[in-house]
């Protein structure tokens, strides 16, 4: 077994005793389960969406961000960086957690200090921003190898795949700048400059536009994929709001957006490309998911330790769930 | 190539390398872009000093020296491209200047930046006369920023900065917190290798990884220097120095430093606005020292006050009284 497999396989097992540890039973249906992920604690809180009721905190041997169901909602993928730099170390990787079972199923490699990624819709791949690396790596699921390793900007964080699959966009923060990767070549196509500082980037449902955050801007740029122009700039929270965290409601005409240092969701009208309203939520929220059925609106509040659920109808706060320390990224399952 | 130059290589020996220039960056092929000429190369020259570098000028040449690869592989994703020259006089003619004329005319440069704080005034000077951008990440002096250089920038902040930040802080609340009574403008920092937040830690760590030592305030300006020229010739779409120039000065130019705040160029003297740090010791020799920004961006921020934010950097520089009268272009 080379050094590689055994730093991976010992990964898997220290994944599989944390996992073992919490209660089984959790079966993950479209919208009915929530996963936090806790950037000091190490852990993954997993909530029920209806109850809001913490099902299990899974243990994780390294520092976890990047957190994503599978397309079939069957497992949890969840990115690893240890504390090493600028080298593919043994805690740098992306896992699958089976939540049926409540354990551990793979390790994947994903190269050096993964932070956000994506799963492309047929479930084959995973695309990671390899942040200290400065390029993208494309890991193909079923063999558990990289297939590519993608130059892109410096930083690089937010990655989103277009709903048909074929395309990747990778934010970079130092290099103000998004890549368009092309899955079915892997190769980078192009690259156009954002605002300043990007961290996230989401598609809408149809796949026309892409939207992106700029932490320093304090902006969302609105893309035009076919173009792969800036439509527009939107200054968030009088630029201060050092946005990250943006999704896209399943109908396609709201944007929302976690501003992590104005401690509020942006709202977005996708028709005017126009900021139509806010929602004050707990401290420094980043992650933020919501439900398939566009009801529901979560955010991962960092520095109060606590999950947000936000009442879309009334654009209200309707209950905090408690999570690990420092929760980052939120997943709902689909 | 004139017999009044010689290169440095680092790492290597100098006194091996009389007369020659080295360019540390090449053209790659590199993806297309639409918002970017393909032809757009950015020369930057670097003009160093003919004595032996000071700890200081070796962490500024390390900070060049990241920026300009990132600055490179930032400028291939749209086929344009970054190289870095440096030169140096020979010490039998005035240094700066002969080195600055090398690298305008031999290696065609649109940026200068002068390593040592001794050059910056004749580096200024050369680059005002002959149109060249000049970035300053060495000097404090308030009689730079008085000499009104269209073409000149100040990444380094002046000793009034430096000065204001520790006044600030110590009539401040915070220093209470802080557990310290007063700072001296001597324990005001530009950068510090402990900083974490808004991406500090992984500059940090990028540094330390190719420069084998902990990024100081001499190296982030070397290495702002270089982003900042860099992004000006990308965003502008030209490195020709009157397009930088106008992009430099604009309203709604920003840049990020990895302070967690937009930089920007205050229009009156071409000063850099940005927080800086008060660096209060801990008990612990081996303890990282607390990090204290001034000013407190943050709570600012929470107000949502946009024009604050510049405003309260721009009190950094109360009582420089540096206003210029630019000339229009």
């Amino acid at each position: 077994m080379s050094g590689g497999a055994k730093r991976f396989a010992g990964l898997v097992t220290a994944l599989a005793i944390g996992a073992c540890v919490a209660p089984a039973g959790v079966d993950a249906q479209a919208g009915s389960l929530i996963a936090v992920s806790n950037e000091v604690s190490h852990t993954i809180t997993v909530i029920d969406a209806r109850t809001l009721k913490v099902l299990r905190t899974i243990a994780v041997p390294q520092r976890p961000r990047g957190i994503e169901f599978s397309p079939d909602g069957k497992s949890l993928f969840v990115a690893l960086s240890d504390t090493l730099k600028h080298v593919h170390g043994s805690g740098d990787a992306i896992v699958s957690i089976d939540l049926a079972r409540g354990k551990v199923a793979s390790a994947f490699p994903a190269g050096t200090d993964p932070e956000r990624f994506v799963i492309t819709p047929d479930g084959k791949r995973l695309y990671a921003a390899n942040e200290d690396g400065s390029w993208t790596s494309a890991t193909d699921i079923a063999t558990r190898k990289v297939i590519a390793t993608l130059v892109v900007g410096i930083e690089p964080e937010g990655v989103a795949v277009s709903p048909d699959g074929r395309w990747v966009y990778v934010t970079a923060e130092t290099s103000n700048s998004v890549s368009v990767i092309d899955t079915k070549a892997n190769k980078v196509v192009a690259n156009f400059l954002v605002d300043v500082r990007p961290r996230s980037v989401a598609f809408s449902p149809d796949g026309a536009r892409a939207y992106v955050t700029a932490g320093i801007g304090g902006t969302l740029t609105v893309i035009d994929t076919r173009t792969r122009s800036v439509i527009t700039t939107l200054p968030l929270e009088r630029r201060q709001g050092k946005p990250v965290g943006v999704v896209v409601s399943p109908d396609g005409k709201w944007i929302y957006v976690a501003n992590g240092n104005a401690n509020a969701v942006s709202i977005v009208d996708a028709s005017r490309n126009a900021v139509v309203g806010r929602i004050s939520v707990g401290r420094r929220p980043w992650g933020i998911a919501i439900s398939p059925d566009g009801r529901t609106l979560y955010t991962a509040d960092g520095l109060s330790n606590q999950l947000s659920v936000i009442d879309l109808p009334t654009r209200r706060v309707r209950a905090t769930v408690k999570t690990g320390k420092q929760p980052w990224g939120v997943a709902v399952s689909q | 190539m004139s017999s009044e130059f010689r290169s440095h290589v680092y790492g290597t020996r100098r006194n091996a390398l009389i007369f020659g220039l080295w360019c540390v960056l090449f053209c790659h092929a590199a993806n297309g872009s639409a918002q970017t000429p393909a032809a757009t190369i950015l020369r930057i020259g670097i003009v160093t000093p003919v004595t032996p570098l000071t700890p200081a000028q070796r962490s500024t040449i390390a900070g060049i020296r990241l920026g300009a690869a990132e600055a490179e592989q930032t400028a291939r994703l749209f086929g344009a491209d970054v190289k870095l020259f440096e030169a140096s006089g020979d010490g039998r003619n005035r240094g700066a200047i002969p080195a600055a004329a090398f690298l305008s005319s031999g290696r065609k440069v649109q940026v200068l930046i002068a390593v040592a704080g001794a050059d910056v005034d004749s580096v200024a000077r050369f680059a005002e006369d002959h149109h060249l951008i000049a970035v300053d990440i060495a000097t404090r002096s308030l009689a730079a920023r008085r000499a009104c250089r269209r073409y000149s920038f100040h990444v380094e902040a002046s000793e009034v900065m430096y000065l204001n930040a520790a006044r600030q802080f110590a009539t401040g609340a915070r220093v209470r917190r802080a557990g310290t009574s007063a700072a001296a403008s001597d324990s005001v920092a530009l950068w510090d290798s402990h900083l974490q937040r808004y991406g500090a830690s992984q500059l940090n760590d990028r540094y330390a990884a190719a420069a084998k030592r902990e990024m100081d305030g001499a190296a982030w300006a070397g290495w702002t220097a270089i982003k900042i020229a860099s992004e000006a010739a990308l965003r502008a779409g030209s490195a020709e120095p009157a397009r930088m120039l106008a992009y430099l000065e604009a309203p709604t130019t920003q840049f990020d430093g990895h302070k967690g705040w937009p930089l920007s160029f205050r229009p009156s003297d071409h000063q850099l606005r940005q927080p800086l740090y008060i660096v209060v010791p801990t008990r612990s020799a081996a303890s990282a020292p607390r990090l204290i920004d001034v000013p407190d961006l943050r709570s600012i921020s929470t107000a949502g006050a946009d024009a604050a934010t510049v405003d309260a950097l721009d009190r950094l520089s109360a009582g420089s009284a540096v206003h210029c009268a630019w000339r229009a272009r």
